[in-house]
């Protein structure tokens, strides 16, 4: 039965990574400035479920600026300094983020819940100040870069939703094995876990590097899609808060609530912002307050209480055991 | 036979008499701007908003081309992403002639780089930074109003010369706003006989710049110049008051000043550099402020207004001008522009350091005197003298 | 040795300053353990209640802070029963992110009200200073500061010696052992949230002496506000002031004494808050 509703899963998300290809295909000719808003999302939703990834051991991270800024300022300085393609700067600038998260995962290790926040978010504000104290990084005023595969759009597109695929199979199968028991454990409980035996440090260094090197992709894609740099946007506190603000909408330690949460908050800001004009932050930070206080588990864990609620559909065990893998909280 | 194609004939018939009321009223020309109206960049894209209102009704009293002009504005929020997304939106879908507008460097860049893929006519507010004017170098459809860092520096440098000063304390925020201003500063300086005897960031919004005020005393430097945002310039002048600092001229250039500086104590004599007060004797000017203060019941206290307004007249003439919409054509037009506006200088495009088409290339300076900006250099535009040494605390 | 005694005393006024617009943050963590990233809204709230109250009828932002403490005590009771009172069980992550939403809700809020623009209110004595042998005290930071460290020690005294302040500690200490020697938990939760929202209004009024008034004017605030509750150790209401202290007079001396100190001083605020979570995750004044 689990393996049904892997098969499930993997049906559903192969039909969205599809149905967002044909979408960039057809919309390349017919509405380019959807594609354009599009390119965005997806850039927010490798954000957003990278961002999941180190959730799930309970690290409630504000470093996701710091790794985003990393990737950019990696790719744009490396492809500046050697004329190489961007499309490998923005490899490389993924594995910069990873290499730097390593360390940082290992020095915070000890820290918890609000504690690990504000750590995480004093280191990405150092990297800011020290990004504006270098030169030769282009200092506060910041850089330009060079358009990633010539600057065509739908490329990008197509690129950033192979980026988000490999994320999302990862991310199944992350829960479809061991590890998914594992993360759970940390994050209830790390002691208990430890005596069962499972690797915590591991644990939490490989999901804090993996995380970091999606956010570092997300970020070099960002620089060589607006050509653009400097310290005080690529390390901005925003791209942190927009990280984790998708899963808890859309649905913390799962591959489709990250994702559901970026299109819908990102598309769904566009659209109020069409719509509504400059009064639309207003309404935007209201949906965002009434969505946690009447859909605490975001919008896939409404969906999953409502087929749960349905009991032919669902076997009683099978939630339980789905309970303790998701680790969901509210005891 | 007949009933079959009866839908279709109606379908002929509607399309047919579309077409004849299309005839009958030209379509508008439609013109995009892409402005900040939310985010802290929103109340200087408000002002733009507002202006181009005042612009466009003025515009559409004649028409251009025998047209209507309809202007489409955008929001970018002062987002890249989002005002890349609308730079598409405005070509594709709404298919403007122009897009006009525009404030930050890093929307600047994202929006200049839609534009490389789908060009028309740019004629560009924003972006003070010259990493965005090396990068667009070679655009010869990119027109930009707003002087460059380096045209302010030059005005800056070039009035404090005016008053026989010397020497030079220079404060500036660590963004890129301010650390612009620090680039190649003392050599703009050493070419007018002036000397910074020492350049100190801050950080924009700190409460307390008290420590910051106390080394530029120490300095007894004859200017205390101040490149920060609007909210900082009211503790950097009162904390100056307090501590007894007296400089011969305290000289800031924030984006805009807050309201209600004109009545605060301690703003008193403090100076400033800016495209444009709204005290300017310049009868354009003044045309432009009565008429704003009518229409919306309120001062154009930012100089965006009236360089939106400039803007907005100077594209609707350049198509006018051209007979034709196509792009070349505009190009051509636009470099014929000499517009006397509001702004109080003239306006013509020329190339500058890196860039093919250049607008304004001055600031001017005024002081704050017992509640007013009182324009006082260049000359030209000047209402009255410069209090120099500024007679703090009388 | 004046400098000296200068630099001091501008770090113990900026100490001041951040022991009074932590202090109420401090408070909600505390008692309610709701990391409230709205906390610098309801400052900026306070802060233009004080600006219209002296720009239309010309009350000091001294005589106006009893009105702003109930206004926004009263905002923060509403708050609470609307909507903190519901995610008290929930999961950290989904406190954080409605006091979010309702962070950029108010923020924005302001916007539409009274637009973005940054405001001066023209207080008549807000550039005095007053001479102490060499060392000059602005009078606006020294009446900050004297309240400062009034409400703190008031709010410690409520704390300590009050049935009210008692019931809070121990609802802080154990919700259920609190509820069952009968304390009305939620009472002391919906108090603590109020007083807490009105500490924050306070020192947005006291804010409108020095400082631009605008929508945006809260977040930097919150932000060295949680700075300075990790150096205190979270929810240690007690650590506030000596770690108010201890940044205030560290930003100064780095600001005066080092070359080019002032762009760096912000380094060694993070700098610091990293170590001591790194080092010391109960905090340095626990």
């Amino acid at each position: 039965m689990r393996d049904r509703r892997l098969w499930l899963d993997v049906a559903l998300g192969g039909l969205f990574v599809a149905g967002a290809f044909g979408f960039g295909v057809w919309a390349e000719e017919a509405n380019p400035y959807r594609l354009a808003q599009a390119r965005t999302v997806l850039l927010y939703a490798v954000l957003a479920l990278s961002w999941d990834l180190l959730a799930r051991t309970g690290q409630l991270s504000l470093a996701h600026a710091a790794f985003h800024g990393l990737g950019a300022y990696t790719s744009v300085l490396v492809v500046r300094a050697t004329g190489l393609e961007p499309a490998l700067g923005v490899v490389l600038g993924g594995l910069a983020s990873a290499a730097v998260a390593i360390p940082l995962g290992w020095v915070t290790l000890r820290l918890h819940g609000i504690y690990f926040a504000i750590a995480t978010l004093a280191f990405s504000e150092v990297l800011r100040i020290a990004a504006n104290q270098i030169a030769w990084a282009g200092g506060a005023t910041g850089l330009v870069t060079v358009p990633l595969f010539g600057g065509r759009t739908v490329l990008q597109y197509l690129f950033l939703l192979g980026v988000l695929a490999a994320l999302m199979a990862l991310s199944r199968a992350l829960q479809a094995s061991r590890w998914a028991y594992a993360f759970a454990a940390v994050r209830t409980n790390e002691a208990v876990a430890r005596a069962l035996g499972v690797p915590v440090v591991g644990c939490k260094v490989a999901a804090f590097a993996v995380s970091a090197f999606f956010a570092g992709l997300s970020g070099a894609t960002y620089a060589h899609a607006f050509l653009f740099i400097n310290p005080l946007e690529s390390f901005h506190l925003g791209i942190s808060v927009a990280a984790l603000v998708a899963p808890i909408f859309g649905g913390l330690y799962s591959t489709a609530g990250p994702v559901l949460g970026a299109v819908l908050l990102r598309g769904g800001e566009d659209l109020l912002r069409e719509r509504l004009g400059a009064g639309y932050p207003l309404l935007y930070g209201l949906i965002l307050a009434a969505a946690i206080l009447f859909l605490p588990r975001g919008l896939v864990g409404a969906c999953q209480g409502w087929s749960l609620r349905r009991p032919l559909a669902r076997p009683a065990g099978r939630a339980a055991r789905r309970a303790v893998a998701e680790g969901t909280e509210e005891a | 036979m007949g009933s079959r194609f009866r839908p279709y004939a109606w379908a002929v018939a509607v399309v047919a008499v579309a077409l004849s009321q299309v005839g009958a009223q030209p379509p508008t020309l439609r013109i995009g701007a892409i402005v900040p109206l939310t985010g802290p960049a929103g109340v200087s894209g408000q002002f733009m908003q507002k202006a181009y209102e005042l612009a466009l009704e003025e515009v559409n009293r004649t028409g251009v081309l025998g047209r209507r002009v309809e202007l489409i504005v955008e929001n970018d929020r002062g987002d890249p992403p989002t005002g890349a997304a609308a730079y598409v939106k405005l070509v594709t879908r709404d298919q403007v002639v122009a897009v006009i507008g525009g404030l930050q460097s890093s929307v600047s860049i994202a929006v200049a780089a839609q534009a490389r893929q789908r060009p028309v006519l740019m004629a560009w507010t924003g972006a003070a930074a010259v990493v965005v004017e090396q990068a667009l170098a070679d655009a010869d459809w990119f027109f930009h109003y707003h002087p460059w860092q380096y045209h302010n520096a030059d005005s800056t440098y070039r009035f404090i010369r005016s008053t026989g000063a010397r020497t030079i304390f220079l404060a500036y925020e660590d963004g890129p706003f301010g650390s612009s201003a620090v680039d190649e500063a003392r050599a703009f300086a050493r070419q007018y006989g002036l000397e910074i005897v020492a350049a100190e960031a801050f950080k924009t919004g700190s409460p307390d710049l008290t420590p910051l005020l106390t080394k530029a005393r120490g300095s007894a430097a004859d200017v205390f110049l101040f490149v920060g945002f609007d909210h900082d310039v009211i503790p950097m002048a009162t904390q100056a008051r307090q501590l007894g600092y007296s400089p011969k001229m305290i000289l800031g250039s924030p984006p805009s000043w807050p309201v209600g500086f004109e009545k605060l104590p301690a703003g008193n004599y403090i100076t400033g550099m800016a495209l444009w007060v709204p005290s300017i004797r310049h009868p354009a000017s003044q045309r432009f402020v009565r008429a704003y203060r009518e229409r919306f019941r309120e001062e154009p206290s930012s100089y965006w207004a009236p360089l939106a307004y400039t803007n907005l007249i100077t594209v609707a003439q350049a198509i006018q001008r051209a007979r034709s919409t196509e792009l070349g054509a505009l190009v051509q037009a636009m470099r014929q522009t000499e517009y006397d506006g509001p702004i109080g200088m003239r306006l013509t495009f020329k190339r500058s350091l890196y860039g093919r088409n250049q607008g304004f290339t001055r600031l001017m300076a005024f002081q704050w005197q017992n509640g007013r900006q009182v324009a006082v250099w260049p000359e030209e535009l000047a209402e009255a003298k410069l209090a120099y040494p500024a007679p703090w605390g009388r | 040795m004046d400098t000296f005694l200068q630099v001091l005393a501008f770090g113990v006024l900026r100490a001041g300053l951040y022991a009074l617009t932590s202090v109420g943050l401090a408070l909600a963590v505390g008692v309610v353990g709701i990391v409230n990233f709205a906390h610098g809204e309801f400052l900026m709230l306070g802060a233009f209640l004080g600006y219209w109250l002296f720009v239309l009828y010309h009350v000091d932002p001294l005589v106006a802070l009893p009105a702003s403490a109930v206004a926004l005590g009263g905002l923060g009771a509403v708050t609470y029963h609307v909507a903190i009172r519901r995610v008290l069980q929930a999961a950290p992550l989904n406190q954080t992110l409605l006091t979010f939403g309702l962070s950029i809700a108010l923020q924005n809020l302001a916007v539409v009200l009274w637009t973005g623009d940054n405001r001066a209110a023209p207080i008549p004595y807000a550039h005095l200073s007053v001479a102490l042998g060499s060392v000059r005290v602005g009078l606006p930071q020294a009446v900050v500061s004297a309240l400062a460290a009034l409400l703190t020690v008031a709010l410690y005294l409520v704390l300590d010696r009050t049935r009210t302040g008692k019931a809070m500690q121990a609802v802080a200490q154990d919700r259920l052992g609190a509820s069952l020697v009968g304390i009305e938990v939620d009472d002391a939760y919906r108090l603590a949230f109020a007083l807490s929202a009105g500490l924050a209004g306070m020192a947005g009024t006291l804010l409108v002496m020095q400082f631009a008034v605008s929508p945006y004017m809260g977040l930097s605030f919150t932000l060295r506000s949680f700075a300075i509750l990790v150096v205190a150790g979270l929810g240690n209401v007690r650590g506030v002031l000596p770690a108010s202290v201890v940044l205030g007079l560290a930003e100064a001396f780095v600001e005066y004494y080092l070359p080019g100190g002032t762009g760096w001083s912000e380094a060694v605020f993070f700098v610091l808050i990293f170590a001591v979570l790194v080092a010391r995750p109960q905090g340095l004044f626990r």
